[in-house]
């Protein structure tokens, strides 16, 4: 083949190679607009439907302002309770090799594989008045199931996953070479884990944090089984907004729900910025 | 402070036997290398000083104080990494702040005074003003320094150095080096330096600890293993090598090669291998072929007979005899199963 032969060969290679990139990029954005963006305007444009007023004075009424307190007060617990322990269990399992690590990470990531359903069943099981320590319970005057601390269990369940998951990948990469030489430096295990190895995965934490708060504020299954509904005290406000739309109060129902998506957008946001700020280079130099 | 090795053997987690009974003592204000091939144990050996690694038998003592027991960030070593191991999110000047910011609270310097002792290293390390860039921002050879300021900040009395010149190109090594002896020398510290790069360790330490499958064969000043190389691994391993098997015979050497001539020794009967530097061989008159070679670096260079290569200083490449030549190996050096048996 002569010179000018494989310029042109690979000239309609290119021009191949351009239509189906363009093929596959109109795809993805047909699919991201008609199956992400498009539900999230219509619930927007639904709870604006009678305009603005309508939908800020949904938020007047008591129930709603208590599910929104419930949410946000379930959440930050979930997320502290969850990051301590997230953070624990990627540190042990990257820096240690013990018997039953394999069974460990297993487990770790059953919450993703299984129901919320089934995890809420589980813990009113446990807890409910016909549960193993519900009689227990019930003489001690703890109410768990139907009350906050099963919706936080519940939540802490399905949220456990994250922090581990995000940080484990990056905390192998780090390798032990930077721990190492803080060790060399006089630095003990925590000092190390504060001053090093935290440090090092940032982006990684923040993502993970930043996934374990959508999980936590969107919740619905798992907390579903264990509140009991019961407005201003065990609704949150997914089951909230169930229980508006099941009323038929529509502009209600789409006015929380708006927020709760407004929540999830900012931290869409928030973890766009922290992937955006990556480590230098893999945070050893 | 004195460093003294007794017995040391470590066994990796398959159980195979990775430093195999090494003793060495270095002395205050000595600058050892260790040095041998890939997976000689040097690494190894340099670890089990700095407490990251536990030996699986005998002991380390730093100044007569057994060290065996102690982590790493109790035995207070400076000890810088093959790829320096600094921190990507802290700054230069934090980076080599870490050592003194990790001190216990009694002992440790207030922030004036650890901002100064920064600024020190940092012109002792020829970075004055680089404290506020990142790591990643640095060239190899700064961040080299960097990593050596860092192990330095809480004046360490031993420097322990894994392969530090590695990820440098070799005009950095070059002058990075002599700074380093230097370095040691101003400081007054006592350095352990692993190398592979034979060369490097030959002009930059006062003695050399030659390693092979985790055993330790010689130690000794780059002098002493010159002249009396104790295996033909030391010998190999030190410089280019010429080797001529043969067998000794009443109080001679009888090379195999027709064109070099036989070496009266005294060594019993057997057979021998003899070993010699390519510059240490001279040249007489005799039946073999001498092809020139090109010159190179003040040697003209000579093939004789069909494999050996012999280098002769240029200003006495007129001596070389042009009709047919045969070795004078009178400089050797002899073996047998690989020990040294004589020094001819």
């Amino acid at each position: 083949m002569s010179r000018v032969d494989a310029a042109a060969g690979k000239g309609s290679l290119n021009t191949k190679d351009g239509v189906s990139r363009a093929v596959v990029a109109v795809l993805a954005w047909v699919l991201a607009l008609g199956l992400l963006v498009a539900p999230v305007v219509l619930v927007f444009a639904e709870a604006l439907r009678h305009g603005g007023a309508a939908a800020l004075a949904s938020f007047s009424d008591p129930d709603a302002w208590s599910a929104i307190r419930l949410t946000l007060v379930m959440t930050v617990l979930a997320v502290a309770i969850n990051t301590a322990f997230g953070i624990l269990a990627a540190w042990l399992v990257t820096k240690y090799r013990f018997s039953g690590r394999g069974v460990l990470l297993a487990m770790i990531e059953l919450p993703l594989s299984i129901s919320p359903v089934v995890a809420g069943l589980a813990w009113v099981l446990l807890f409910g008045l016909q549960g193993w320590f519900g009689p227990t319970l019930a003489r001690w005057h703890v109410d768990i199931v139907f009350a906050p601390p099963g919706i936080l269990l519940a939540t802490l369940f399905v949220t456990f996953p994250y922090v581990t998951r995000t940080l484990t990948p990056l905390l192998e990469a780090q390798g032990a070479q930077a721990e190492e030489a803080a060790s060399v430096l006089g630095a003990g295990m925590w000092s190390t884990l504060w001053r090093v190895t935290l440090p090092g995965a940032a982006s990684a934490l923040a993502s993970g944090v930043l996934l374990t708060t959508a999980r936590a504020l969107g919740e619905f299954g798992a907390v579903s089984v264990v509140s009991g509904h019961i407005p201003g005290l065990t609704e949150t406000m997914p089951l909230h907004i169930e229980t508006l739309y099941n009323g038929y109060q529509s502009v209600a129902a789409f006015s929380m729900a708006a927020l709760l998506a407004l929540f999830a957008i900012l931290i869409v946001a928030l973890r766009g910025l922290a992937g955006g700020r990556r480590p230098i280079e893999d945070g050893l130099a | 402070m004195s460093v003294r090795l007794d017995a040391i053997s470590r066994r990796n987690a398959a159980g195979g036997l990775i430093l195999d009974d090494v003793s060495l003592e270095i002395e205050t204000g000595e600058f050892v290398a260790l040095v041998g091939p890939s997976g000689a144990g040097k690494t190894s050996l340099l670890r089990v000083i700095a407490g990251l690694d536990a030996q699986s038998g005998g002991t380390v003592e730093i100044d007569g104080r057994d060290m065996s027991a102690l982590p790493a960030r109790a035995r207070g070593l400076g000890f810088v990494f093959q790829n320096y191991a600094l921190f990507g999110h802290l700054s230069v000047a934090a980076n080599i702040a870490f050592g003194l910011r990790v001190l216990p609270r009694s002992l440790r310097p207030s922030r004036s005074e650890i901002a100064s002792r920064v600024d020190e290293l940092l012109d002792l390390m020829q970075l004055p003003g680089r404290g506020r860039d990142f790591p990643a921002q640095l060239s190899g050879g700064q961040r080299q320094r960097v990593a050596l300021a860092r192990a330095l900040a809480t004046r360490p009395p031993v420097l322990l150095l894994d392969e530090p010149f590695g990820a440098l190109d070799p005009m950095v090594r070059k002058s990075i080096r002599t700074w380093l002896r230097d370095l040691h020398d101003k400081l007054g510290l006592t350095t352990i330096l692993v190398t592979h790069d034979q060369q490097e360790a030959l002009e930059i330490a006062d003695r050399l600890a030659v390693m092979a499958d985790g055993q330790l064969v010689q130690a000794g000043a780059p002098d002493l293993l010159e002249a009396r190389p104790a295996t033909s691994f030391v010998m190999d391993f030190l410089g280019d090598t010429v080797r001529i098997e043969g067998a000794v015979r009443g109080g001679v050497f009888e090379p195999e090669p027709a064109f070099a001539l036989p070496v009266a020794v005294n060594v019993s009967d057997g057979p021998a291998t003899l070993m010699i530097r390519p510059h240490d061989i001279d040249l007489v008159t005799g039946p073999a072929v001498l092809t020139p070679l090109a010159t190179h670096g003040g040697f003209a260079r000579y093939r004789v007979g069909d494999a050996v290569t012999v280098h002769v200083p240029v200003h006495v490449a007129d001596r070389v005899p042009v009709t047919g030549a045969a070795l004078d190996l009178g400089r050797g050096h002899l073996f047998r199963s690989g020990k040294s048996i004589n020094t001819i």
